[in-house]
């Protein structure tokens, strides 16, 4: 990476006794449309309104470029921030709202600015409603307003605050393909706080998954998707088995975790000790789910249990899987495979999968 | 997408509201629609031999607006309050946002009670004490002369009259203002900071529109309360130039001429509800809207 657009370094933020951002590294760069990820009151808001300048932070350095923003006033950045309550003026019209950012720039003349300010609620679909009032508008209009607003500014970094929350599913899905397309489109860094995976996983680049104000993992969304580095993370994304157990070996043959179900194996390193407690994850759509009757396939690791439930989403079909200790599992599967196997409740079922398909977290 | 804009539904006036309204109602039409309509047909009264008769002649309301001395004291009247208005509403602001944005909710509170505790006071003390302060040998005076400064003549002038004005309004407008800057959205303010609006900027461009009606409704009510006022232009402007309110008792003292004192009367108190009504209309002046 080169020169970072911006850096977090050790930035920690408090409230008295209360830890609201422990010590965040993390940088930024130029073009990427990068996640804060998080359950609520993780830290993403106190982290997006420190980069803002709103919030000072209680100790570390952030920069933009190289220069250190820590005393510089909200009103002196380039770093405009679409607010998950919107925060529009309602005394100004829509052009207002969007002239607003520009009038403090005195770039341009008020002809230059009110064509700028149309310019942008053309772009984003909502000329139409220039002369109206705040009121006026629907939730998703709203939501165009205020990133119209903030684009207006061209700046070099956008702020964006669950932005998509208070809008209903269908155009929530709308307005995730809109700013996947304006970001590819003007090059501008996005830095996007959300708690939906969805969002997450549909727009950005680089997801931060953070936790009670630290940061649990940073990665690609495959990354986070497939290899997630925390029992956190794992569990925040949903997408996995984890089964714990003990490590019992470790070296050039992988690794393997015990516990009351077996042995199973695991590729890759860990930096935990034989003996310790860990974890090993599996993707939920990685199992192979066959009737426990059929002939096992050699090489791989397996359990067998009685299959509890199954939900459908799509063509996609969950199965969940009580395990004989007690735990359970679950499998995702495309509706045709599944289809083949007639399974029904109770039925005895072997779940395997390749070892290296697997990875091991701390217990 | 276009969704067309929500039409704003009038509100159903039910049963249950009307009930609970009612005795609001009623209050209002036995102590101010009635006197006032008493008021008016009084103007129409004549005086005979200091003796009041009933009658309908409209000499009273010639006489009044074919005297030059009536439109002196309006105008005078009149711009006295608004000057007030403009005035206290100005001394008010900084206190009432510093209280509102920058102080702490215990000295938010200690000032809530210091600004209701004046209500409870008799006015008139205030414009004795006020008496005493600005006296030809009174206290600002006497601390002039110890500075080797030629006294000043305050009392018995409009700049007298005004401190009493201010004395009697600015307590209210102040809760008023502060009452509506607690609240104006801190996220709106933020927002103007975060599109580049230094702080002096933002309260202009941002705090004072969204508490455009608590400051309007506060000026107009430092204009009401000024423009009825009788204690400050009598005991510390010394009646002179006199407004409505001295002309009132004049018409009553001299000559007992209570018909002509109710056509001042009846002019001051529509004056009064063409500038509520227009206030009110300016404070709640929608934005935007199909242009
Ligand atoms: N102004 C504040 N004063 C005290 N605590 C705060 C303040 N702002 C945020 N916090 C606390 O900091 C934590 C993180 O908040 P926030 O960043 O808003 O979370 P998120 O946006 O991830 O939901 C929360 O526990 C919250 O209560
Ligand atoms: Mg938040």
């Amino acid at each position: 990476m080169s020169v970072p657009i911006m850096t977090l370094d050790k930035v920690r933020k408090s409230y008295g006794d209360s830890v609201a951002v422990h010590s965040i590294d993390l940088e930024i760069a130029k073009g990427e449309f990068i996640a804060l990820m998080g359950p609520s009151g993780c830290g993403k808001t106190t982290t997006l309104r420190m980069l803002a300048g709103l919030d000072k932070p209680s100790a570390g350095e952030i920069r933009m470029w190289s220069r250190v923003m820590n005393d510089v006033p909200a009103w002196e950045r380039d770093t405009p921030m679409v607010w998950q309550s919107y925060a529009l003026f309602p005394f100004l019209s829509v052009l207002e709202n969007v002239e607003f950012g520009l009038k403090q720039r005195r770039t341009t003349d008020a002809v230059g600015r009110r064509a700028k300010a149309m310019e942008w609620l053309d772009r984003l679909g909502i000329a139409g409603m220039a002369g109206r009032g705040i009121d006026q508008l629907s939730g998703g209009q709203r939501q165009r307003v205020a990133l119209a607003r903030a684009l207006a500014l061209e700046p070099e970094v956008l702020l964006l605050d669950e932005p998509l929350s208070a809008l209903d599913a269908h155009l929530r899905v709308r307005m995730q393909t809109e700013l996947a397309r304006l970001h590819g489109e003007l090059g501008i860094t996005f830095v996007y706080v959300t708690h939906t995976q969805s969002e997450a996983f549909a727009m950005a680049n680089r997801i931060v998954i953070m936790s009670e104000g630290r940061v649990q993992q940073i990665g690609t969304p495959q990354d986070i998707y497939r290899a997630p580095a925390t029992r956190f993370v794992a569990e925040f994304i949903g997408a996995s088995n984890i089964l714990s157990g003990t490590l019992k070996e470790s070296g050039a043959g992988g690794i393997v975790i015990e516990n009351a179900l077996g042995r199973f194996r695991s590729a890759g390193a860990t930096g935990i000790a034989v003996g310790q407690d860990a974890a090993f994850v599996i993707a939920a759509d990685k199992i192979a789910l066959t009737r426990a009757a059929d002939p096992a396939e050699p090489g791989l690791d397996a359990v067998t249990g009685t299959v509890a439930a199954e939900e459908f989403i799509g063509a996609v079909v969950t199965i969940h899987v009580d395990l004989p200790d007690g735990r359970s599992m679950f499998v995702q599967k495309q509706q045709n495979e599944v289809g083949r196997l007639g399974l029904a409740r109770g039925d005895e079922v072997r779940l395997a999968w390749h070892p290296q398909d697997t990875f091991v977290i701390p217990g | 997408m276009d969704v067309t804009p929500p039409k704003r539904s009038r509100p159903r006036i039910d049963r249950f509201a009307v009930f609970w309204a009612s005795p609001s109602l009623v209050w209002q039409v036995a102590f101010f629609v009635a006197p006032l309509v008493v008021l008016v047909w009084m103007t129409f009264w004549r005086v005979k031999n200091f003796k009041l008769e009933q009658d309908f002649i409209p000499d009273n309301w010639i006489r009044i607006f074919s005297s030059g001395f009536f439109y002196d004291a309006f105008l005078y009247t009149f711009w006295m309050a608004l000057v007030a208005a403009v005035l206290i509403t100005l001394i008010a602001f900084p206190a009432a946002y510093a209280l509102a944005f920058i102080a702490s909710p215990r000295t938010r509170t200690l000032a809530i009670v210091a600004l209701i505790t004046p209500f409870f006071t008799s006015y008139l003390v205030r414009i004795y004490s006020w008496q005493i302060i600005l006296a030809e040998k009174g206290i600002i005076n006497g601390v002039l002369g110890l500075a080797g400064i030629s006294p000043v003549n305050i009392i018995g002038t409009s700049t007298a009259t005004m401190v009493g004005y201010v004395t009697l309004a600015l307590p209210l407008v102040l809760l008023i203002q502060l009452f509506s800057l607690s609240m104006v959205d801190k996220r709106l303010v933020e927002a103007a900071y975060n599109l580049g609006c230094g702080p002096l900027k933002t309260v202009f461009k941002v705090v004072v529109p969204s508490a455009r009606v608590g400051l309007v409704i506060g000026g107009t009510f430092a204009f009401l309360f000024a423009f009825g006022d009788y204690v400050s232009p009598l005991f510390l402007g010394g009646s002179k130039p006199p407004t409505l309110s001295i002309l009132i008792t004049d018409q009553v003292k001299s000559g007992n001429n209570w018909p002509r004192a109710a056509v001042v009367a009846v002019v001051m108190v529509i004056t009064l509800m063409a500038t509520l009504t227009v206030m009110s209309a300016v404070a709640y002046r929608r934005r935007g809207g199909a242009r």
